[in-house]
């Protein structure tokens, strides 16, 4: 992982905050957390206009810690966090930008898939116009300052990719000072 | 060219029909045109200029909005635009209106175009009428139908979605239906073949 000294630097340079690094997880940590989405019975969700997924309660426990501490380490804030949501996409899931909230703060996205193929991960918007994208990689965090016109959105798993296609597991964070 | 005898539509029957359609008023009508009017269109389709366009909902080749070369696909649009055109409108869906735009749109395999109203937050597009009309294609299309949604509102916000209709993208068919809150739809992925279509909306 890049040194922090490194992520803080890129993180105070840009207009809009973000960073994305790779390999952050390791890939023993990936697996259990997959296996605790799937026993928390996730449940189909679908709201045409918004989104698409499966959804579970989830608790990030030590993962969740580490993420916290580094995004402290990066903005330099003390944190907490405020929120946490584990969602999985499937072939023709995805999740719109009238699906997120504008709600400033900070936000952590991990990528706890078994395999990448996707597109990509989440793309972040001002307003509309997209900003940043986060790679579609297991183990891969981003974190992203949160404006008040921030939203976000999940790009469409095409169907046709078939088995090349991954299941895209994301858990995302919610931190506030 | 391409022509439009609305005198061999049975406006009652396409009325009753508009009235009584779910989830939302919509209208489909088949063989539009001759067959040689038809190819017209495809063959001209097969030459418009178009580009890969994709954003949050989604991914296709489109023309580029408000030009149209094709000759055919030009006396298409005009044709549309017609007063006796117009006037079937009116006395099929009750609305009335005013003028309409025209864009050409290829979907390859993988293209989709999620789920959608037509309508943006203002509501203050203009837009009264949907319409798309499938060319004939070479080789048939799996994929690509337009799928209607049954929405309950509240408050004016859609709070729940179930699909309700499946139109398959048939050759020489015009699909119609009316813009409004519930009027949420999607073109579903196209798994095989490409899917051509000249789609727009009638103004207020």
């Amino acid at each position: 992982m890049r040194p922090i000294a490194e992520l803080r630097a890129a993180w105070g340079s840009a207009p809009r905050p973000a960073i994305a690094l790779e390999d952050a997880i390791e890939a023993g940590a990936l697996a259990d957390l997959r296996r605790r989405f799937e026993q928390a019975q996730p449940r189909a969700h679908w709201l045409a206009h918004r989104a698409r997924c499966s959804r579970a309660t989830l608790e990030p426990g030590p993962i969740g810690d580490r993420l916290r501490a580094l995004a402290e380490a990066v903005t330099g804030a003390v944190l907490a966090i405020r929120r946490v949501e584990a969602r999985r996409f499937d072939l023709g899931d995805y999740a719109l930008l009238a699906n997120d909230e504008e709600a400033p703060g900070f936000e952590l996205c991990l990528d706890f898939s078994e395999r990448s193929g996707a597109r990509s991960g989440i793309v972040y918007c001002a307003g509309r116009r997209p900003y940043f994208v986060m790679p579609q990689q297991p183990g891969a965090v981003v974190l992203v300052q949160r404006g008040p016109d921030t939203r976000s959105f999940m790009p469409y798993l095409q169907r046709f990719a078939g088995a090349a296609a991954p299941r895209v597991y994301l858990l995302r964070i919610r931190l506030e000072p | 060219m391409c022509s439009l005898d609305t005198s061999r539509w049975d406006l009652a029957a396409l009325a009753r029909s508009w009235q009584r359609a779910a989830p939302f008023p919509h209208l489909v009508i088949d063989d539009l045109f001759s067959p040689e009017d038809a190819q017209a269109i495809t063959d001209d389709l097969g030459e418009e200029p178009c580009a890969l366009v994709h954003d949050q909902i989604f991914e296709i080749y489109a023309s580029t909005p408000s030009v149209l070369e094709g000759h055919a696909l030009v006396s298409f649009r005009d044709e549309l635009g017609t007063g006796p055109v117009r006037a079937a409108l009116h006395a099929i869906t009750g609305i009335e209106v005013s003028r309409l735009d025209m864009r050409a749109f290829a979907y390859h395999r993988g293209h989709y175009l999620l789920p959608h109203t037509d309508r943006d937050a203002d509501d203050d597009t203009g837009r009264a009428l949907a319409y798309t009309y499938y060319a004939p294609t070479p080789a048939p299309v799996t994929g690509g139908q337009l799928e209607l949604f049954d929405c309950e509102l509240r408050d004016g916000e859609i709070i729940s979605t179930s699909p309700a209709v499946l139109i398959e993208p048939r050759p020489n068919r015009l699909v119609l239906f009316e813009v409004g809150p519930h009027s949420l739809h999607q073109v579903r992925e196209v798994e095989h073949g490409i899917r051509l279509s000249l789609a727009g909306w009638f103004f207020r």
